[in-house]
Formats: structure tokens, C-alpha cells, sequence
């Protein structure tokens, strides 16, 4: 009991001086408190208090924007909500919060916890942290050298779960609506979409064959990877039927019209019209009605969500349309959206394509470039691409396995000798497809790409 | 023509593996390229083939297609001893050795074709750069490429590798010889995909399939990137 009281009032006390020398400690600064604790008293997530209801936000993709959404309309529905969305979703970062949301005698200072909680982390966090929700995005590939497949982290995530556990599962995805099948689980989804296939056009597809009997499933629709609905022709094994469905979009009003599980329809403002996006405020809606809000108040808090989107950049300059991606290196399936993204844009265009995690050292391990699909971008209208960085040569070979002809492809070593690559023709767009550890370098592409834009101009 | 069965692809597709066998097409478009499923009987059991190509799988799907293949160990083994070429690349290889064991101590058996066995760390995740040499004829054949995995396999495989390690490590961190080899059988937990990443490793693939001056797809810009990757792992200090 001592032990965990000092490390609690350390923890906090850490928490000050971090605000003192905040500008010393940065962002990492926000753990600092978990990390704390955990020294001084390992098993101080056993003991510190938790919110009355805890909600943990896990999966693949969409899992900060998730819990930013939750958080937000919590809030906007009048909830006392406490979160760890400034901090990290493994152990510390939970701990961090959890410490944040006690007094200095344990007791709770919020209602309501919405943690992001990273799948791996699943075992340590939900053995001492019991959800009252689960509410999973979707199980899909990450990052090799951590996460080789969905499989393996559905595994992770069912072992660390709770019976008590309420779990709010994406219905077209046949690997996380799998998680505990024995509960009662509520399943969200989206209803067949303009542009899906029948078949899925990507390399990775990590649901071929049916769970049970091992044949290969038949897609009704794919959105895109394995996210749609299936069903196995040999077994009758099938997608579950989702409790909460978009079934039409209107991207000309931005309001999409979702079907609950009593059959009613409501018409939500949509706050973006990105795939992504879409699953996400549908798993918003799903949730929330389940944790009790009114449809209606739910169509009033949602006409205000908004999603601050870091990860798109655009300017026109002379008439050049110069866009900024990021697209998540190492993430096959992140920068695979992109491409298709890209691809898809109606405009003759150029790509600088500077995707590298040079901060991975000497020699980065790029196998997930033959998971994503560079086959996207083998379109005449992407006339030209260049490859930026040290392993600008590793790409541009994998465009030309991809059937990209050569006269469209160049590598350059180093960010200076970019601009003689370009063409930019007039009335075109430049995307500039960068990773998050190149956010410098997405910076000084564009400045290098305005430039010469406007130089050419002057020329002229 | 040339039969190259690719086995189960719709699970043994992980760190793009399988575009060992993409790129393979490009370099011998001349081939019969068949995709085998899980439910279905593979080619080389009912007729012989020149190549069996199978690539990284989950560990469920491993586990399938141990199930799959335990049926047909005689015939793999007759397959390997008259020279059929087999590549199995990541945790596929260890289908072919004696057994897989599990965190908890269980034991999976699988086809015992080498007496190499497994060891499974499911919280432990394995990731190292690779380089090291091979014979092809006279010449010596430098590969590079990375390793990423749970499992290390145990066991002699003195007289049976495919690759004497420079850097990285062999079979397990304490190894210094790489993969299983018995005749044509190629296993290597060496990712990359291999044949992308080393034109030279390629081409002896093409040797054995019988092509007789083998060149690989887009050699120039293969042989570049290659280069480049040899100078790096060159200047690597590599720590397993
Ligand atoms: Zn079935």
C-alpha cells in the first residue's frame, strides 16, 4: 500500500517538473509519469483507481482517430471523459493516463476512460484494466518486424480480453469479427459502395479461405484488402450480419444514412469521405447508441466532429496542383490506399515518392513494398515518378516488376537533384507521397517543387 | 514446358514473399505456372513437376498444410531425391523438418524430411539483416537479405545448409550455417523476397530448372540495387 502511494505522488510529482521542463522532455514527456510508476510499483496498474466505465479503442488502422471521435462526443453528449490521446497506447502511456485521472488519494476524477490501447499491449493492459467496451477497427497487416499478420494479433487481442468485455466489431472484417464469437458482440459496417469489386484487387488479402472448412471464401464485395463481406460457397460460413449499417452516401450533401439494429434509419452529416473515414464515424455511431446515446442527439453531436488530418497537404501554385499524402512506411496496406487514392485522382500527374524509413539504420528491411501495391500507380496518366532517398533505386525496381514502363521512373539519391526530374506541365498535380518519419523532407520537396514551378514560370 | 507449383498461396503469401514466384515469372515467362489450394491435390502428387515453390504462411496455415502435406511424405521425398527443385522461404521450411514446438512445450509433427525441429517465441519477434555466401559451381555467390520471425530451428544442419552466414546468423542466433538443403530443396528463412533482392541466387534457381545462360527480369536496374545492398551490408555492423 505504501509502495503504491509513493509511486502514485511520484508519479505525479514527475508530472510538475515535467510541466516545468517541458521543453526539454517534449512529447515523450507525456509517459514519463507511467514510466515512473511502473518503476517504483510494478503492478500499480493492479491497484490505481479506474474510471466507473473504461472504453478501450484497438485495431489496425484508425485507432487514434477513433479514440479522438469517442472522446470529442463523450463530451459534446455532456460526459466527464479522461483519455490518454496526448500520450502513448502501450503500458506507459495507459499508466501515464490512469495516473493523470486519480487524486492523490486513488479516487477517480472522471466517469468515463477512452484508452487507445495498442493490440500487443492487449495481455499486460486488459489484465488489470477491464473494459466495460472494446471497440476494435480492424485487424489488417502492420508492421513486419512486430506484427506479421492479423492472425497473429487476433490471437494477442482474443487472449488478453475479458469475458466482460461489450465488443463493438467491424463486420466486414473477417479477422476481428471473429473475436470472442461465443459473447453476444455488436457488429457495424458499410453496405456495398460505389467503386468496391467483387474481388479483391490487392496483393494482400489476408482472408482467402474459409475458417472452418478452408475453401476459398467468395467476396459478395470487397472494399478494399479483405474489408467487405464474404462467404464461404462449400460451408455457408458468412460475414455477420452488421447491427449498424451505412447503406447510402450522398457525397454531394455529405450525409450518409446508417440502418440500426431495430431497422430505423438516420441520416448522419458525413465528416469525411474517405473510406477510412466513413468506417470510423460508422463505428462512432455504433458505439455511442450502444453505450446509450439517443439517435437524435447522435445526429446532432456528429453535424460538429470534425478530424484534424495531418496527413494531406495542398497548394496550387501557377496552376500546378501540389499535394501532399503521407502514407504510413512500412504500413503495405496504408500506403496500398494511398496509391489507389492517387491513382484515381482525374488530373495528369507526377508522384515524388519519398517513402524510406531511414531512421531504421543501415540497411532498412523493405519486403512490405511487395506487399503494397505499386500496381496502382501503372496508369498513363501518372506520367512521371521519382523516387527519392537512399533506396530510391528499390523502388523504382519494384515499379518495374509492377509493369510500370522505365521512361516513367527515376530515382535520385538525395533531395537536390530533384528538380531536374520534373516536368510540370500545365493545368497537372504533383503529389508528393511521403512517410511520417519524412516530414522534414516532405517540407523541403515541396519548397524545392514551388520553386522550380514558379522559376519555370519566370522563364517562360 | 516448365511446371512450377506454387502451394498455397492464399496463405503462404507473408513479407511478399511470393513475389519470388511473380518475379520468377518475368525472368521465365516459358513456365506453367500452377497455384494449388489448400483443398486441392497438388500437382507434383499426381504427376512430376520441375519446381515446388511454398512461401511464409500464418502459423494456423502452417499447421493446414502440414495436415495437407503429412499424406504425401513419401512422394515429397521421392520428388527431392530425383532432383525436383523446392523453395520454401520464412517458417515454410520448417513444415519439412521433425516437429514445431510451441511456447508452452506442446509439439506439432510435421513431415520429419530433415531432423532440424522449431522452436516458437509468439512474444518474441526475431529481425536481423542476413548476408552470407553460397557456392554456385566454382563461383561463390553472395546473398543478402533480412530475417524476421518467432521461430529459431535446433538441430545439425552441418552437411545440410544452403548459406554460410557473414552477418545475421544461421538457423538459430548461435548458427553460422543458414537454411536446409538436401539435393534440390532449398529452405531459408532469409526474406527479402530472395530472388528480388539477389539477380545472382535467381539465376541459380534457373540454373537448376535448366535454363542454360540465365538472365533475370530488368537485370541492370536488379544488378544496381544489389550492388547497392552489398556495399551496405559491407559497412553493417550486425549484432544478433
Ligand atoms: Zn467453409
Amino acid at each position: 500500500m505504501i509502495r503504491f502511494y509513493f509511486a502514485l505522488w511520484a508519479a505525479k510529482a514527475a508530472k510538475v517538473l515535467i510541466r516545468l521542463f517541458h521543453k526539454v522532455i517534449k512529447k515523450e514527456g507525456t509517459n514519463f509519469p507511467g514510466i515512473v510508476a511502473l518503476k517504483l510499483c510494478p503492478n500499480i496498474l493492479a491497484r490505481i483507481v479506474k474510471p466507473r466505465t473504461v472504453i478501450a479503442v484497438t485495431g489496425t488502422n484508425g485507432k487514434t482517430t477513433m479514440t479522438n471521435m469517442i472522446s470529442d462526443c463523450l463530451e459534446a453528449a455532456g460526459y466527464d471523459v479522461t483519455s490518454n490521446r496526448l500520450g502513448s497506447n502501450i503500458i506507459t502511456g495507459i499508466t501515464a493516463a490512469l495516473v493523470n485521472n486519480a487524486t492523490l488519494f486513488n479516487k477517480s476524477k472522471h466517469d468515463i476512460g477512452v484508452l487507445e490501447v495498442d493490440e500487443r499491449s492487449s495481455i499486460l493492459v486488459y489484465e488489470h484494466v477491464k473494459p466495460t467496451y472494446l471497440v476494435c477497427t480492424n485487424l489488417s497487416r502492420d508492421s513486419l518486424s512486430r506484427n506479421p499478420h492479423p492472425h497473429y494479433i487476433f490471437d494477442v487481442v482474443q487472449k488478453g480480453l475479458p469475458k466482460t468485455t461489450k465488443l463493438i466489431l467491424n463486420a466486414d472484417d473477417l479477422i476481428s469479427a471473429r473475436l470472442k464469437t461465443d459473447q453476444k458482440n455488436v457488429y457495424y459496417g458499410t453496405g456495398h459502395m460505389e467503386g468496391d469489386s467483387d474481388e479483391c484487387r490487392n496483393i494482400v488479402n489476408d482472408i482467402q479461405v474459409c475458417p472452418v472448412c478452408h475453401t476459398p471464401l467468395v467476396y459478395d464485395y470487397v472494399h478494399y484488402n479483405h474489408i467487405g463481406r464474404a462467404h464461404c460457397p462449400a460451408c455457408g460460413f458468412a460475414s455477420p450480419e452488421p447491427d449498424y449499417e451505412a447503406v447510402s452516401f450522398d457525397y454531394g450533401t455529405m450525409r450518409m444514412q446508417v440502418r440500426d439494429k431495430n431497422g430505423q434509419i438516420y441520416s448522419y452529416h458525413m465528416i469525411s469521405n474517405s473510406i477510412f473515414n466513413l468506417y470510423n464515424e460508422v463505428t462512432v455511431i455504433a458505439f455511442l447508441r450502444e453505450f446509450g446515446i439517443e439517435p437524435d442527439k447522435l445526429v446532432d453531436i456528429l453535424e460538429n466532429v470534425t478530424i484534424v488530418s495531418t496527413r494531406y497537404r495542398n497548394s496550387t501554385v501557377e496552376g500546378i496542383d501540389v499535394i501532399s499524402n503521407m502514407a504510413k512506411g512500412q504500413i503495405s496496406t496504408a500506403c496500398s490506399v494511398v496509391f489507389d487514392y492517387v491513382s484515381k485522382q482525374p488530373k495528369e500527374k507526377e508522384i515524388v515518392m519519398m517513402l524510406e524509413d531511414a531512421h531504421f539504420g543501415d540497411s532498412e528491411n523493405l519486403t512490405y513494398i511487395y506487399d503494397t501495391d505499386f500496381e496502382f500507380l501503372n496508369d498513363e496518366k501518372i506520367y512521371n515518378i521519382v523516387a527519392v532517398g537512399k533506396r530510391a533505386q528499390d523502388f523504382v525496381f519494384r515499379m518495374l516488376v509492377a509493369g510500370i514502363p522505365k521512361e516513367r521512373l527515376h530515382a535520385v539519391a538525395q533531395m537536390k537533384d530533384l528538380a531536374p526530374e520534373l516536368v510540370l506541365k500545365d493545368g497537372e498535380a504533383v503529389y508528393i507521397l511521403y512517410d511520417n518519419y519524412s516530414v522534414d523532407l516532405e517540407n523541403e520537396a515541396r519548397n524545392i517543387i514551388e520553386n522550380t514551378i514558379r522559376e519555370r514560370k519566370n522563364h517562360a | 514446358m516448365r511446371k512450377i507449383e506454387i502451394l498455397y498461396p492464399e496463405v503462404g503469401n507473408l513479407f511478399g514473399d511470393l513475389f519470388n514466384m511473380n518475379y520468377l515469372k518475368q525472368c521465365l515467362p516459358d513456365a506453367d505456372y500452377i497455384e494449388t489450394h489448400l483443398n486441392e491435390t497438388p500437382r507434383f502428387a499426381q504427376e512430376d513437376v520441375d519446381m515446388i515453390y511454398i512461401g511464409p504462411l500464418p502459423e494456423y496455415a502452417q499447421e493446414i498444410a502440414i495436415e495437407k502435406l503429412m499424406p504425401l511424405k513419401e512422394r515429397l521425398e521421392e520428388v527431392i531425391d530425383k532432383g525436383t527443385v523446392i523453395l520454401a522461404t520464412g517458417n515454410a521450411q520448417e513444415i519439412f523438418g521433425s516437429y514445431i514446438e510451441n511456447d508452452d512445450g506442446s509439439k506439432i509433427q510435421c513431415l520429419g524430411l530433415f531432423d532440424a525441429y522449431a522452436k516458437r517465441k509468439m512474444m518474441d519477434r526475431f529481425n536481423t539483416p542476413f548476408s552470407g555466401t553460397m557456392k554456385d559451381g566454382d563461383e561463390t555467390i553472395r546473398i543478402v537479405g533480412f530475417k524476421s520471425q518467432f521461430t529459431q530451428m535446433y538441430g545439425d544442419n552441418g552437411n545440410s545448409y544452403v548459406f554460410d552466414v557473414e552477418k545475421g546468423c544461421g538457423i538459430n542466433p548461435e548458427s553460422k550455417k543458414e537454411g536446409l538443403r538436401r539435393k534440390n530443396f532449398i529452405g531459408t528463412n532469409v526474406l527479402g523476397p530472395i530472388m528480388i533482392m539477389n539477380p545472382p541466387f535467381t539465376r541459380y534457381i534457373m540454373k537448376l530448372l535448366g535454363v542454360a545462360q540465365p538472365t533475370v527480369a530488368f537485370e541492370e536496374d536488379a544488378e544496381a540495387c544489389y550492388r547497392i545492398r552489398l556495399d551496405e551490408f559491407e559497412k553493417m555492423n550486425v549484432e544478433v
